[in-house]
């Protein structure tokens, strides 16, 4: 099985340590099972901030405070952003005590595996996202499209629920899911061609580098694919304003209506665990991962292969790319407490006759962008690219767009 | 037990579609039959990988590519199909649809 | 170790195969077909080839099984289950089967296979491309086409006829 590219991942850290008690064999395969623990707990830890930090950014826009009284007293006087941050902890614990309810005429067997596979789906997209320089559990030579394709079967878990549910909500909202995330899937891929074209692999750590080598980040020569991307992936991961399947006006809560308890954190948890991973793969693959602008370090440049890394070079590295995953998290967010629902029609003929000619074209201007750059050797050859195509892009909406309907004479 | 050789995964592929066979010559729900030639195109995949594998030669990697295009846009087809039959007649038992029968 | 893999995933593409053409009801024969797909995606990995082992996820599993259950979904309460299939019909199903597996597995176990040394990586996408748009690009335009024409098919067959609206 040749699976692996040649950088090692995080389990290399841990090998070295556990080598001299175990043996070379079994100290592999348990850092690998500590690494996966490790990313277990990670996906939980953070789901609870994001939870926490969702319900804090929907106050700001409503001018609120959001949840204030679960945490320190002292901590909340300050400042509303240090209030409450003990609720979603208190939450998880309410809901794993919950009695969980199984409807009568329920088809047990996919009730019960729809929560189940919705998580592990997530957990092992989970699995080839860099973190940071050397910060990643492994580097498949696929890595792209093996994220891309284990998150797909997300909708089998949403079609499971509906269908298992036996309930006229659930079912709707799960035809309504696989409507929209089939569609949506193909500008998502087209998006992300573009760059696995400019560097000319699929493996996540290799479109990094690829990123360094080049001195831009793909979002340079395309900014449409990183908005085609990111606006694809939030109807990916059902949230407003494209969570037609579960809306809550139309659907009680579309294909979760009939969870309780512990089977409903796990979609919960699904869901907002599914929001940071699209973040990530969009802060790597279109900007830049772990690397920071106009800061060069081998360690951030070539991870593996520096002899003796600077440990605070890779935070920094590290950090970086929580920074940006965090700021596409936090625009998601910004999004979903601004934006009125889509109606379906308009939710497909946005899909199919806006994103993809524009992600058409989006690969288009990368392939040129890369033969430029062979020709000339020069960076500027991306940026030429990415201003010629977004002026376009501009010019032709402005051309297409439908005049102002006739109000009578004046 | 002996080490896996092609065989090993031609005879694979063979019982599985036979079992695609099978379940095409005995289901009556269009879908149901439609599921059961995605059977049959998964086995004939099986064996060009597994021909590319041990020969070693790319060329059934690259059939199995096209097998999977063919695939796609047979099953797309197959359901748009089957909805307007069920959207105009109500039907979706292979053997009621027999209008263009003499 | 890679043996014991082959037989386990071998295991669960038969036994899935098998429970999709038996299920009475459609929507567990579905999942049953994706649990095969999963197997067959398990299959390539083991064959060295990842890409294709991702495309079987991504295609077939993601999509293809998709669009079957979505279509059951759609239609299932004209025919709730098959339990009233015709036993003649079963045994001349199973028969043909039977006879058509005996007919393969003895000439693939007559037949003198030619194989090489197993490589180590035989779907290097590089190798890949540059074959599709060289030795191979008349097929590969060809299924352009082809998808293209599948697509405006689809269309044609779901949309609905244009004229003045029924009374």
């Amino acid at each position: 099985m040749v699976i692996f590219a040649q950088t090692p991942g995080f389990d290399s850290w841990l090998t070295p340590f556990l080598a001299p008690h175990l043996g070379a064999g079994p100290a592999q395969a348990v850092a690998m099972l500590l690494v996966l623990i490790g990313i277990l707990a990670f996906i939980s830890v953070n789901v609870m901030f994001l939870v926490w930090l969702e319900r804090k950014i929907s106050a700001r826009i409503q001018n609120r405070t959001g949840p204030m009284m679960t945490g320190p007293r002292s901590f909340a006087e300050t400042s509303m952003w240090f209030g409450g941050f003990l609720q979603t902890p208190a939450d998880s614990i309410k809901l794993l005590f919950k009695e969980q309810i199984v409807p009568a005429k329920a088809d047990k067997v996919p009730f019960y595996l729809a929560p189940m596979t919705i998580f592990a789906v997530c957990l092992s997209a989970h699995v080839v996202l860099p973190f940071g320089p050397l910060f990643w559990v492994a580097d498949l030579n696929v890595g792209l499209l093996y994220a891309v394709g284990i998150s797909s079967l997300t909708v089998l878990s949403i079609l499971m629920a509906g269908w298992a549910s036996n309930s006229k909500y659930s079912l709707l909202g799960g035809l309504r899911s696989a409507a929209q995330m089939l569609s949506y899937e193909i500008p998502l891929i087209f998006a992300l061609l573009a760059p696995i074209l400019m560097a000319g692999s699929l493996s996540m750590v290799e479109i990094v580098k690829a990123q360094a080598e080049y001195g831009v980040w793909f979002c340079v020569p395309s900014l449409l694919g990183l908005l085609i991307y990111f606006v694809s992936s939030i109807a990916e991961v059902n949230r407003p304003p494209f969570d037609i399947p579960e809306a809550e006006s139309e659907l009680v809560a579309g294909y979760v209506s009939e969870y309780s308890g512990l089977m409903f954190a796990m979609f919960f948890l699904a869901e907002f665990a599914n929001m940071f991973l699209v973040s990530g793969i969009a802060a790597t693959v279109f900007l830049g991962g772990w690397l920071i602008p106009f800061f060069d370090a081998p360690e951030l440049t070539h991870p593996g292969l520096v002899e003796h890394p600077r440990l605070w070079v890779q935070v920094l590295g590290l950090l970086s790319f929580w920074v940006k995953a965090y700021f596409l998290v936090v625009i998601m967010m910004w999004i979903r407490w601004t934006f009125p629902r889509l109606r379906p029609d308009h939710l497909m003929n946005f899909g199919w006759k806006f994103m993809l000619p524009v992600a058409f074209l989006n690969l288009l201007g990368s392939a040129l962008a890369v033969l430029l750059y062979q020709a000339y050797d020069t960076y500027l050859a991306f940026w030429a690219v990415g201003i010629v195509l977004v002026v376009s892009v501009v010019l032709i909406m402005r051309a297409l767009k439908e005049p102002p309907p006739y109000r009578g004479p004046r | 037990m002996t080490p896996i050789t092609l065989q090993h995964y031609l005879i694979l592929a063979a019982v599985l579609f036979s079992i695609g066979i099978y379940g095409a010559l005995t289901r009556r729900n269009a879908v149901a039959v439609l599921m059961s030639l995605e059977l049959m195109f998964n086995s004939v995949n099986i064996n060009l990988v597994a021909f590319s594998y041990y020969m070693p030669d790319i060329t059934g990697v690259l059939f199995s590519i096209f097998v999977i295009t063919v695939a796609a846009a047979e099953v797309t087809i197959g359901v748009a199909i089957v909805l307007s039959i069920y959207r105009n007649r109500n039907l979706i038992d292979l053997e009621q649809i027999n209008t263009l029968k003499g | 170790m890679t043996d014991a893999i082959f037989y386990v995933l071998a295991g669960l593409i038969l036994t899935s195969a098998m429970s999709m053409v038996q299920a009475r009801n459609l929507f567990h024969a579905g999942l049953a077909l994706i649990t095969c797909f999963l197997g067959v995606a398990g299959l390539y990995v083991l064959l060295n080839a990842p890409f294709i082992a991702a495309l079987q996820v991504l295609i077939y599993a993601g999509a293809i099984a998709v669009i079957l259950l979505f279509g059951f979904m759609l239609t299932h309460h004209v025919m709730r289950d098959e339990s009233n299939k015709r036993f003649s019909q079963q045994a001349a199903g199973m028969g043909a089967a039977a006879v058509m597996c005996g007919v393969l597995v003895a000439v693939i176990g007559a037949s003198p296979w030619k194989t090489g040394p197993a490589p180590t990586h035989i779907d290097d996408l590089n190798q890949l491309g540059q074959q599709l748009l060289t030795s191979y690009l008349l097929p590969f335009e060809l299924a352009s086409v082809f998808l293209l024409a599948a697509l405006v098919g689809a269309i044609m067959i779901a949309r609905k006829e244009e004229g003045p609206p029924p009374p």
